[in-house]
């Protein structure tokens, strides 16, 4: 059986103030991901390497880690892709709590903020019927329902890794999510997060969040278009200072 | 954000050459650069404006000036950079306008294609304000 060279960066606080890099040498066939890897390692050579994992299959968002230097999903990419060896190391940007885990509350606080819920100026009856959608409508929005929450984009953004307060694309793209959706009336009070100092005009559209989305949401076009809505939405109450009709 | 109870954390450290870690951080990189040379060539454009107001004499050791080896690789270095920009910026175009037609949004393709053929004509009409 073949083997490959997996290198994890360990952070052990109570004995090792730094963190530290180990290589394991493992087998491996053409069907084992970076996180089966993991897993064998945990299983049969190490049982003290510690990282987050659930799912398996590209849904939880638990296994973001950074794969040769590049943000990935660690159940979604195979060992056989890096026959020169593989270096895991936890997502960039964040506060490491063991080896490959980090603290994701900041992200978690920051996803809050922008109220990712129907907000409603007054709720119809449950008598008189559904919020009917049609697909046209649906389309406006739904890349940016896709995402799971994992992370990946705020460890490739280098605003967010040089200013935390940046609410960062997933937020940003779950509040355009919430904001182009045609049942949906909160846009004003999104709009006090996502157009304050630390929101969309942080951005400076490097693009990469999109890049490395392991579900295809394109967080830094949710950005620049909120940028228009807003900046037209300011244009127009500057011009029509009597407020929507 | 009052830290979390517990163990302490470690807080990585991004390295200065942070841009230089994959391909696509350079090009935004570059881009950012491009803006100032496409504001110096503004500037050295408006310099030569300003010369020819001063009449012929002038204007002419301008264009003299311009032939300058160290002008030559300004003008051509400030080129390459215009068309970095405006090459980036009509392919990140399409990312952020969405175009609708009644209830269709037009694909991005067609926003780009767009996008360059306003610019070769636009091109096309001051070359040939130029040359005529």
């Amino acid at each position: 059986m073949k083997t490959i060279d997996i290198t994890v960066t360990r952070y052990d606080p109570e004995n090792s103030p730094v963190p530290y890099e180990q290589t394991y040498t493992i087998p491996y066939d053409d069907e084992m991901v970076v996180l089966d890897g993991l897993n064998y390692i945990k299983d049969h050579v190490d049982g003290s390497l510690s990282y987050r994992w659930s799912c398996r299959m590209g849904v939880c968002g638990s296994c973001g880690m950074t794969v040769n230097g590049v943000p990935k999903l660690t159940c979604a990419v195979f060992l056989k892709d890096y026959p020169q060896g593989v270096r895991v190391g936890p997502m960039d940007h964040f506060p490491v709590v063991r080896d490959l885990v980090i603290e994701m509350d900041d992200f978690m606080d920051k996803l809050r903020a922008v109220k990712p819920w129907m907000i409603r100026e007054q709720e119809k009856p449950v008598e008189e019927g559904e919020y009917l959608q049609s697909p046209e409508e649906l389309q406006l929005f739904r890349q940016f329902s896709m995402c799971i929450n994992c992370g990946l984009c705020y460890a490739a953004c280098p605003v967010y890794a040089a200013d935390k307060s940046f609410i960062g694309p997933a937020a940003i793209a779950l509040a355009h999510r919430y904001d182009m959706d045609s049942r949906e009336e909160g846009q004003d009070q999104r709009a006090e997060v996502i157009g304050s100092h630390e929101g969309i005009w942080e951005c400076s559209f490097v693009g990469e969040c999109s890049v490395v989305c392991p579900k295809h949401v394109d967080p830094a076009a949710a950005i620049q278009r909120s940028k228009v809505q807003l900046t037209k939405d300011h244009i127009l109450g500057l011009l029509w200072p009597w407020g929507k009709s | 954000m009052t830290p979390a109870p517990g163990p302490p954390r470690h807080q990585p450290r991004r390295s200065s050459l942070w841009w230089l870690s994959n391909g696509r951080y350079f090009l935004f990189m570059l881009r950012e650069l491009s803006a100032v040379f496409v504001a110096l060539y503004a500037l050295s454009y408006l310099g030569g404006l300003y010369r020819l107001s001063q009449g012929k004499d002038s204007y002419e050791a301008y264009l003299a000036m311009l032939h300058h080896p160290a002008v030559l690789v300004f003008l051509g270095v400030s080129l390459a950079f215009c068309l970095l920009h405006t090459v980036t910026w009509i392919h990140l175009t399409p990312i952020v306008m969405v175009v609708r037609m009644g209830r269709k949004v037009i694909p991005a393709k067609l926003v780009l294609a767009g996008n360059y053929l306003v610019w070769i004509l636009l091109s096309g009409v001051l070359w040939y304000l130029v040359v005529n």
